[in-house]
């Protein structure tokens, strides 16, 4: 079992040989035993309510598993394009899924080796608590490792945007961590909490235990995360595959949030518009990019830049929620607005792109700038006339007074416009004489 | 997914630009199985965006290529399995022995397990390294280091090897053993497109060459039929001085000049058109003393081709 394992992951015994070399498992192996066998007794003297065995060794499990496999796991595919041995990789049979799995179970070994060393004094803490019951401690088990697998998946996805050239900037690994930071606190305390799990989690109407919830969601969320990783990983090695993560992605939360009750505005719209974005500017389509997806019609589908497939889910997302808020506890002017957002999103997204076309020197930078005034200028003027009930001919209000159409058709006409300029400009490009 | 079986490697309008740098112009280029094909040009010329575009580490902006009948674009597993790249800056794993790290590209590669260790050994030995299997590659010289890429370059025996400056870093007697070891590659079937700036030592073991220019292949053969398609002659006549007027109107000569007391000149046709020139000479009257074919080397046709596009 073990050496099929390593025959398909050939990432896992070369971990192993470069980082479990037998000195540093001894070593290590000698330290923590060490060290717990001193907390446990610690612990024999102390009263428990002030000296939690086993609080203190979950978090010395996730330091080891969170902490310091994710450390493992993030400069798993950056060291490597550093050194230069990616493209080794890239250049084997080995497909992304096979690479982004070893990468994933392979990074963090040491990691691994420590939680193992650390196991069987958390069973202890366990037996002797008169706290702690033994199904609690195996929830957070449970919980500790559901948690470990979103850490890593998404501290491997952020590792396989990095180029080769330039590490992933710290805004960027920022946004992309920024999610996990919420779900990794609440799965962690959770996890060391000694006394009885707080209040369940009330979820598409079931009470749903908290650690039972935050396990569902930590593996789903870290099996995007590495799926995303995978298919970052197939880029590299010129996989076809279909730009599906950000529709998926921008889909599932919103159905995701739906579970907790009524899309709200910010949820609803704000959101999956806002990943939108930062996926559009992060994609960095530029001339060269249009011009390869437009003379390969092969590849037309699995290569178009992933903001189109993002600002189509968006659309398809927004005109469920208006088409069913009749029928749904959905805020009938949430649904609208949803609608009036996506017209400007896609208004700013042409414009970035035009700039990206025009413009060789930081178009994101100008382009926002200019998306900037675009809002701003409009705001002050009316500001300065005092005429607010003009904001929707230039702004993402809705107007109490008029019908859902009038409201868009503004934001329509300039998406409209910008894209017939993108259009042009795209022609213009494919015409170009080489 | 299958293309013509007969050629190691062929691109079809195979093109790729940065930005505004187009750095390989819509090439279509053809290596047949078991040649050794020197890959030359100028910094720039796009032999490095072109080895790494038939290894498939990078996308084609149009065009397509072929690796021993397997399209990259299509089936890239297939294709990279039956290729070898050796790049011209490549990392190893420093932390491991040459053994250790033979070992994870040999299952990579998906070489079958039981002959895994024997390999490695074997390997070694044809690069010269095997007093150093269990080092840790940390402590290896440059060189020790390019012998070792190399030996995961051909560690899976793939019928077609792409190497980028192999002999950078290696000192003269690595040079011979790597010339030597190529020369068996060859000779057990293996195809070799090989870029150096090292000309000379291209020419001891090519047997084709190919020349890039800002992106343009600008000329592609075998280098014997070369000889038998042209010939550079040196001709001297008695009493001197010579005379480029001398050749002047006969057809299937060209690039007439002199050279000391030689007259150095390119005539189309090879050895039975140069036999008939000197026929011709003879008959009218010209006093030959010498008339000699010139060994062209790569370097020369190189030099030529790319100062006549300057």
């Amino acid at each position: 079992m073990i050496d099929d394992v390593c025959a398909a992951l050939p990432e896992i015994p070369r971990r192993a040989a470069a980082e479990c070399a037998r000195a540093r498992l001894v070593v290590s192996g000698a330290t923590v035993t060490v060290l717990s066998f001193c907390l446990y007794l610690l612990s024999t003297f102390a009263d428990e309510r002030t000296f939690n065995l086993f609080t203190i060794l979950w978090v010395l499990d996730a330091v080891v598993l969170v902490g310091l496999g994710s450390a493992r796991v993030m400069a798993s595919v950056s060291d490597e394009k550093r050194l230069g041995t990616w493209e080794l990789q890239l250049l084997t049979p080995l497909s992304s899924r096979e690479l982004a799995l070893g990468k994933l179970l392979g990074a963090p070994l040491f990691a691994v080796w420590l939680f193992v060393l650390l196991l069987p004094w958390n069973a202890m803490a366990v037996a002797r608590s008169d706290v702690v019951s033994a199904a609690r401690g195996l929830e957070s088990l449970v919980l500790l490792i559901a948690a470990t697998f979103l850490a890593w998946s998404v501290s491997l996805l952020v590792s396989a945007y990095t180029s080769s050239k330039q590490g992933v900037s710290d805004g960027v690994k920022i946004f992309m961590l920024a999610p996990l930071i919420p779900f990794a606190a609440s799965a962690i305390s959770l996890v060391i909490s000694p006394d009885d799990r707080a209040r369940a989690i009330r979820y598409l109407g079931v009470d749903t235990p908290p650690w039972l919830f935050l396990t569902v969601s930590s593996v789903i969320f870290g099996a995007w995360a590495l799926e995303s990783a995978r298919a970052r990983i197939a880029v590299d090695k010129l996989e076809p595959l279909l730009p599906w993560r950000l529709p998926a992605f921008i889909l599932f939360i919103e159905l995701y949030q739906c579970g907790f009750g009524p899309l709200g505005l910010a949820v609803g719209v704000i959101v999956p518009c806002a990943i939108l974005v930062a996926a559009a500017v992060g994609e960095q389509w530029g001339p060269s990019e249009w011009r390869r997806w437009l003379e390969r019609p092969k590849r037309f589908w699995s290569q178009a830049p992933c903001w189109i497939y993002g600002l189509a889910a968006c659309a398809a997302s927004a005109l469920v929620v208006f088409a069913l808020r009749a029928y749904s506890p959905i805020d009938g002017s949430t649904a609208a607005y949803s609608l009036l957002v996506l017209v400007f999103v896609a208004r700013d997204l042409f414009f970035l792109q035009w700039m990206r076309l025009r413009v060789r020197r930081n178009p994101e930078l100008l382009a926002f700038v200019y998306i900037g005034i675009a809002y701003a200028l409009p705001a002050l003027i009316i500001g300065v006339l005092h005429v607010p009930d003009a904001a929707w001919l230039a702004l993402p209000f809705l107007s109490k007074g008029r019908g859902v159409l009038v409201n868009i058709l503004p934001g329509a006409a300039q998406a409209i416009l910008v894209g017939a300029a993108l259009s042009r400009e795209v022609r213009l490009l494919s015409r170009a004489p080489r | 997914m299958l293309r013509r079986m007969s050629a190691a490697i062929a691109t079809r309008g195979l093109r790729r630009e940065f930005a505004e740098t187009v750095a390989v112009r819509d090439l279509d280029l053809e290596i047949e199985k078991g040649s050794i094909t020197a890959l030359v040009g100028p910094n720039g010329a796009g032999k490095t965006t072109l080895l790494r575009l038939i290894s498939g580490l990078l996308e084609p902006t149009s065009g397509s290529v072929a690796v021993e009948g397997f399209e990259m674009e299509k089936a890239p597993r297939e294709a990279r399995a039956r290729l070898g790249f050796l790049p011209d800056h490549f990392g190893i794993y420093e932390d491991l022995t040459p053994r250790q790290f033979l070992r994870y590209f040999a299952r990579a590669y998906r070489w079958p397990r039981l002959s895994v260790e024997s390999r490695i050994v074997e390997v070694l030995e044809d690069v010269g390294l095997s007093e150093k299997i269990d080092e840790p590659a940390e402590g290896l010289s440059r060189g020790m280091k390019q012998r070792l890429g190399l030996a995961r370059t051909i560690l899976h025996e793939p019928p077609l090897l792409l190497l980028d400056e192999p002999a950078s870093g290696l000192d003269p007697g690595s040079r011979q053993d790597l010339q030597n070891l190529l020369r068996r590659y060859a000779a057990r079937g293996g195809t070799i497109l090989v870029s150096s700036h090292i000309l000379a030592e291209l020419e001891e073991y090519c047997t084709h060459v190919a020349i890039l220019d800002r992106g343009r292949l600008v000329h592609h053969g075998s280098i014997a039929a070369a000889a038998t398609q042209r010939r550079r002659m040196s001709l001297r006549v008695h009493p001197g001085p010579v005379d480029a007027k001398l050749l002047e109107g006969r057809a299937g000569v060209s690039r007439a000049a002199v050279r000391g007391d030689a007259l150095e000149f390119e005539v189309d046709g090879g050895d039975e058109a140069a036999a008939a020139l000197l026929r011709a000479l003879v008959a009218a009257g010209v006093p030959v003393v010498s008339y000699a074919a010139i060994d062209e080397k790569i370097q020369d046709r190189y030099l030529a081709l790319v100062r006549s596009r300057d």
